[in-house]
């Protein structure tokens, strides 16, 4: 029976019935085959999306919104020129170490691909890179970028596995950081290789201007770790601080932001979460169908035969979490495997925010994978390329965050050292 | 017929714009006064939590049908759009067809699990529970009505969506 619904929820995604409605569907004949009550379905559907901790999806999803028309996201791509557009490669270090900013003011990798894309893209190709190259380094810097908090993905894996929110956030920091080093050196060393151009050195004043620019916006992620960390209020509450934050940044201070532009970014949060929330909700049914026939057990069980230690089952993870993300778009992949895995990989001894940190790595990286990952089709819409253009460009760039991926899993302490410093 | 559809729609989609337009707008305060409150005023408040998770729950079903309307919801239509026309159309019809069933699906299960609940309460403010759930049939009645309106279902950009990293 679970292979069949697999099946029915395979064969509609194909027929591009929307993820969710596919999700929803699939378990509505489950339910329906097994003789169950149909009022299970919205209950079930409801009861996915029902947790105080969802509420951070839209409230983190429209601060993001307010920043970009707030012309915050062109602050950060200043300070970052200014801080690494003189090396070899200037303009794609620049993508990277912008992502990195960004990143930390939005929580969704679409948002980051559409709002570093359409700014970054145009002046790659002005400065001789391919277009497909552009969109390829922009879509690298944003598979790392899901690893920076906020991230909507982490927050529906902390509510899913119950795993602290807060904790996940610095956990994912030094995983990010390293990935961003990384590509960074890549395009260094490809830059060299090619003669792509470095800009100028900014000169010590530049930098000063750009950082007093970019200081507010940045002092949003401090206020959002910090206060979770000191326990001034949730990770929810710190979603509602931030659109409040961003809101002054916007108004008040940049005064940007006209009430009917708020109003149609207030409207658009809305719309995402609930595209992004039906999924939750559809995928809880799906999990929820499938836990009562049993299907996660046997599977399970066929995992566990598999044998092999925590390392083996943390590859495995990736393995498994690769293709459903390119296929499902992160978080349902999530909202259906976590359940299932996680308690495995706890009784292997796995921590919870380290296994988290891999998902959400490997996530990152699906999300971008041709020819079909979400956000890559995000980024190359972005820069007018074919996503299978992209393929060729992309392909050394997300090698080497699958490698970066691999060593995070097998190497816990990079990423359970912060939180453990900070006392999560 | 169409035409009156059409009308309908264009006024439900008013409605729902300005309806998830002020829920997310309460959630966003409920949660910031439950932040101050718990700082200024130093007092426990048992409805803050509650209001603002059922606003969000109808605000995020809310917003699903209206993502109906707009073509937000994630597809992945890579496969269908390579396909010559007529097999294109024919399977996008039937992609519109499984949709439609799934909202008249929510609309007579969700009426059925208020009928269930009518009488249960919420536990701190005592407010009905079939008032949470009536999002469930309302938001399948708006993905009907857009559906039906007709532009939802149509061919086009598809493949889009909000990313959830």
């Amino acid at each position: 029976m679970g292979g069949v619904l697999v099946g029915t929820f395979g064969g509609l995604v194909l027929a591009a019935v929307p993820i969710g409605f596919a999700l929803a569907a699939a378990a509505a004949v489950a339910i329906a085959a097994a003789g169950l009550p149909l009022v299970l379905i919205p209950q079930q559907l409801i009861a996915g999306m029902d947790s105080f901790p969802m509420l951070a999806v839209p409230l983190f999803l429209l601060a993001g919104l307010i920043m970009d028309v707030g012309g915050i996201s062109r602050r950060l791509v200043t300070l970052a020129r200014t801080l690494v557009g003189h090396l070899p490669g200037g303009l794609g270090q620049v993508v990277v170490l912008a992502e990195v900013f960004f990143s930390g003011v939005s929580g969704s990798t679409s948002a980051d691909a559409a709002a570093i894309g359409s700014i970054m893209v145009p002046q790659l190709t002005a400065n001789g890179y391919g277009r497909a190259r552009a969109a390829a380094i922009v879509s690298a810097a944003c598979g790392m970028g899901i690893l920076i908090p906020p991230a909507i993905a982490m927050v529906v894996y902390g509510v899913v596995g119950n795993v602290s929110i807060g904790a996940l956030f610095v956990a994912a920091i030094p995983a990010a950081l390293l990935m961003a080093v990384a590509l960074m050196v890549l395009i260094g060393w490809q830059a060299r290789r090619q003669g792509w151009p470095a800009g100028r050195r900014a000169a010590p004043g530049e930098i000063r201007r750009a950082a007093v620019d970019a200081a507010l916006p940045l002092f949003l992620i401090v206020v959002i770790l910090g206060g979770i960390r000191l326990g001034l209020f949730t990770p929810t509450e710190a979603a509602a601080v931030a659109v409040a934050y961003s809101l002054l940044l916007a108004g008040p201070v940049y005064r940007s932001l006209s009430a009917a532009a708020l109003g149609r970014k207030i409207v658009e949060a809305a719309v995402l979460s609930g595209a992004v929330l039906f999924v939750v909700g559809a995928a809880h049914l799906l999990g929820w169908v499938l836990a009562v026939l049993g299907t996660p057990q046997a599977f399970a069980e066929a995992v566990v035969g598999l044998g092999g230690g925590p390392t083996a089952f943390l590859l495995l993870t990736i393995v498994v979490f690769l293709p459903l993300g390119a296929l499902l778009e992160g978080v349902p992949a999530i909202v259906l495997l976590t359940p299932i895995l996680l308690p495995l990989a706890v009784g292997l001894g796995i921590d919870p925010v380290h296994y988290g940190v891999v998902v959400l790595a490997t996530q990152g990286i699906s999300v971008f994978l041709p020819p079909v990952g979400v956000s890559l089709l995000v980024a190359c819409s972005a820069s007018g390329v074919e996503p299978a253009a992209v393929a060729r460009p992309l392909a050394p760039y997300l090698g080497l965050l699958l490698a970066l991926t691999a060593a995070i899993a097998l190497w816990p302490g990079l990423v359970l050292f912060l939180p453990r410093l900070l006392g999560y | 017929m169409s035409g009156r559809i059409a009308a309908l729609n264009r006024i439900l989609v008013r409605f729902e714009t300005v309806a998830v337009g002020v829920l997310a707008t309460a959630v966003c305060m409920v949660v910031l006064v439950q932040v101050l409150m718990r700082y200024v005023v130093v007092l426990p408040n048992p409805w803050s939590e509650e209001v603002s998770r059922f606003a969000f729950l109808w605000m995020s079903l809310l917003g699903a049908s209206l993502a109906v309307e707009h073509r937000a919801h994630f597809r992945f239509d890579r496969v269908v759009r390579g396909l010559p026309d007529a097999w294109r159309r024919g399977i996008e019809g039937g992609a519109r067809f499984v949709t439609l069933g799934f909202a008249l699906l929510l609309i007579g299960a969700g009426i059925a699990l208020m009928e269930l609940t009518w009488s249960e309460r919420s536990a701190a403010l005592g407010l009905p529970i079939a008032g949470v759930y009536a999002a469930a049939p309302a938001s399948g009645v708006f993905m009907v009505i857009h559906l039906l309106a007709g532009r939802a279902g149509e061919g086009g950009r598809g493949e889009r969506g909000a990313g959830s990293g």
